[in-house]
């Protein structure tokens, strides 16, 4: 495959970029979905609020408008970072609703009870929620949250869009320079669905895990 | 009944679009009148049998193919050009069906024969010429650059070295860049009206693509942005057809031939990127 190895080092480059977004995005969804799910159950009616508006929000906006918006409506405010930081944070935006919600759902698996048990104890609500509800509600939702990760992986591609090198953005400026998109963006696929496929296994052997200690 | 309120602007636009799209349904290409004869299995006969011509070109190329957004009509060079394809084989520019071709799928829509030929603002490369046949050129021109109107650091080729510079994704100058100006930093987006954004508001330092499309930008962003320097590499603009089709081939050669010397490329070219270009430009030798 002569047209593959000549654009083999842009190609492995735009595989790392894939999986650096795809790392920085679930690491900031997965924390600010975990903030929006406590706001989400705090007794505080505004915090809810706050919580279920950005819901409704960010899980509503497509994500390629919201990258484009990012990129080049933030700017007009005088708020401008650079490509690859821009592409991150929409990605942490974007996910983190789908993320609270799966967690909310893990959340409502959590008896009740053992939250007034804990207060009834003297357990302050924001430790008790830390150290002892939220870790059970994860446990319950490993494998939707990984549903989530390899949606969110697969969206890192809307990236291309505002010009950040990744997978699809070479193979894509690769197919354009050689005329042969079958073969490049096949090769892409096969690249992703790696990527999935690790990913899968990963959160099958950590939900295996999480069922032994239920 | 009062919950389903919402759903009365819906529904009645749902039956709109029915309406519309039934009345539109037995609409026929006008009558073809061709005023030629081809033999019965060239791609010329079959498109005078078919009464239209399907043609590839760009829905977002100011220019070249736009799609405009208040009358809905394709605007440009290229359309210009394939209305008097189309005029030359069926008798009416009317009959033209034309697709969405983007730069990444021209040689697929080619090769699939979703199309008869793509006019989409195709610069002939060497790989490409792999792949399709081309027709022409249509146009000569070049890839030149353009810098923010205060901007007095960008002169020549040689100063787009250390600063950031946009083009569009698959435009001949992303390939051009690395070895006119190896130091220059390439952002890539996916249309050239966010290259304009983007060197607003001094992401980027310059944009660099094909003159035609950088003065079409000059002309939506009056008093924004200037030209400077020379041209950094020269481009030919052709039709791009099936790579084995040698009568088709011949057919769209003779074509761009016989248009050229009525005075008809010249009056597209005047409606079109004659119209923002300064100065005068010659139509260009058929050597494809």
């Amino acid at each position: 495959m002569p047209i593959l190895s000549g654009y083999a080092a842009d190609f492995s480059q735009g595989v790392l970029v894939t999986l650096e977004l795809s790392v920085l995005g679930w690491v900031g969804a997965l924390l600010l979905g975990t903030i929006l799910t406590a706001l989400r159950v705090s007794p505080i009616r505004t915090l809810r609020a706050v919580s279920a508006a950005y819901v409704t929000v960010f899980r509503n906006i497509p994500i390629p408008v919201q990258m484009i918006l990012f990129v080049f409506g933030l700017p007009v405010l005088g708020i401008q970072y650079s490509l690859f930081a821009s592409a991150a944070i929409v990605l942490v935006l974007y996910t983190a609703p789908f993320v609270s919600e799966t967690l909310r759902a893990g959340l409502n698996t959590v008896a009740s009870g053992e939250l007034e048990a804990l207060r009834a104890l003297g357990f302050a609500p924001g430790p008790s929620m830390v150290h002892i509800i939220l870790p059970q509600a994860f446990g319950t939702v490993v494998k939707p949250l990984g549903n989530v990760l390899i949606t969110m992986i697969k969206n890192t591609s809307v990236a291309a869009l505002v010009g950040v090198a990744d997978l699809t953005f070479t193979s894509n400026k690769a197919s354009v320079d050689q005329a042969q998109p079958f073969i490049i963006f096949g090769g892409a696929a096969v690249a992703y669905l790696v990527i999935g496929l690790v990913v899968s296994r990963l959160v099958a052997s950590l939900d295996r895990k999480a069922a032994f200690s239920r | 009944m009062k919950n389903l309120r919402f759903l009365a602007p819906v529904a009645l636009a749902a039956t709109l679009v029915l309406a519309t799209t039934a009345c539109g349904s037995p609409e026929a290409a006008a009558p073809s009148s061709p005023t030629q004869t081809f033999p019965a299995d060239s791609t010329m006969s079959k498109i005078q049998q078919r009464g239209k011509i399907i043609v590839g070109v760009k829905f977002d190329q100011p220019m070249f193919g736009v799609k405009n957004p208040v009358t809905g009509q394709m605007e440009g060079l290229d359309i210009e050009l394939a209305k008097l394809l189309a005029k030359d084989l069926t008798g009416s520019e009317d009959n033209i069906q034309y697709i969405e071709a983007i730069t990444a799928n021209r040689e697929a829509f080619i090769q699939q024969n979703k199309v008869d030929a793509v006019v989409a603002s195709y610069a002939v490369t060497d790989e490409r010429k792999k792949a399709v046949a081309f027709e022409g050129p249509y146009l000569e021109s070049g890839v030149s650059t353009m810098v923010r109107k205060d901007d007095t650091s960008i002169t020549k080729a040689d100063d787009l070295n250390g600063k950031p510079v946009c083009t569009a994704t698959g435009a001949r100058a992303a390939q051009l860049l690395p070895t006119i100006a190896p130091k220059a930093t390439l952002t890539l987006f996916g249309t050239y009206s966010e290259c304009a954004q983007a060197l607003k508001q001094k992401r980027v330092d310059a944009v660099v693509t094909n003159e035609s499309l950088l003065f079409g930008l000059m002309d939506q962003n009056k008093d924004e942005f200037k030209i400077v320097g020379d041209y950094l590499a020269s481009e030919e603009y052709a039709i791009g057809s099936a790579k084995d089709d040698t009568a088709w081939h011949d057919y769209l050669d003779t074509f761009l031939k016989k248009i050229e010397d009525n005075g008809d490329w010249k009056k597209a070219y005047d409606k079109t990127i004659g119209a923002v270009r300064p100065g005068d430009v010659a139509a260009p030798k058929i050597t494809l």
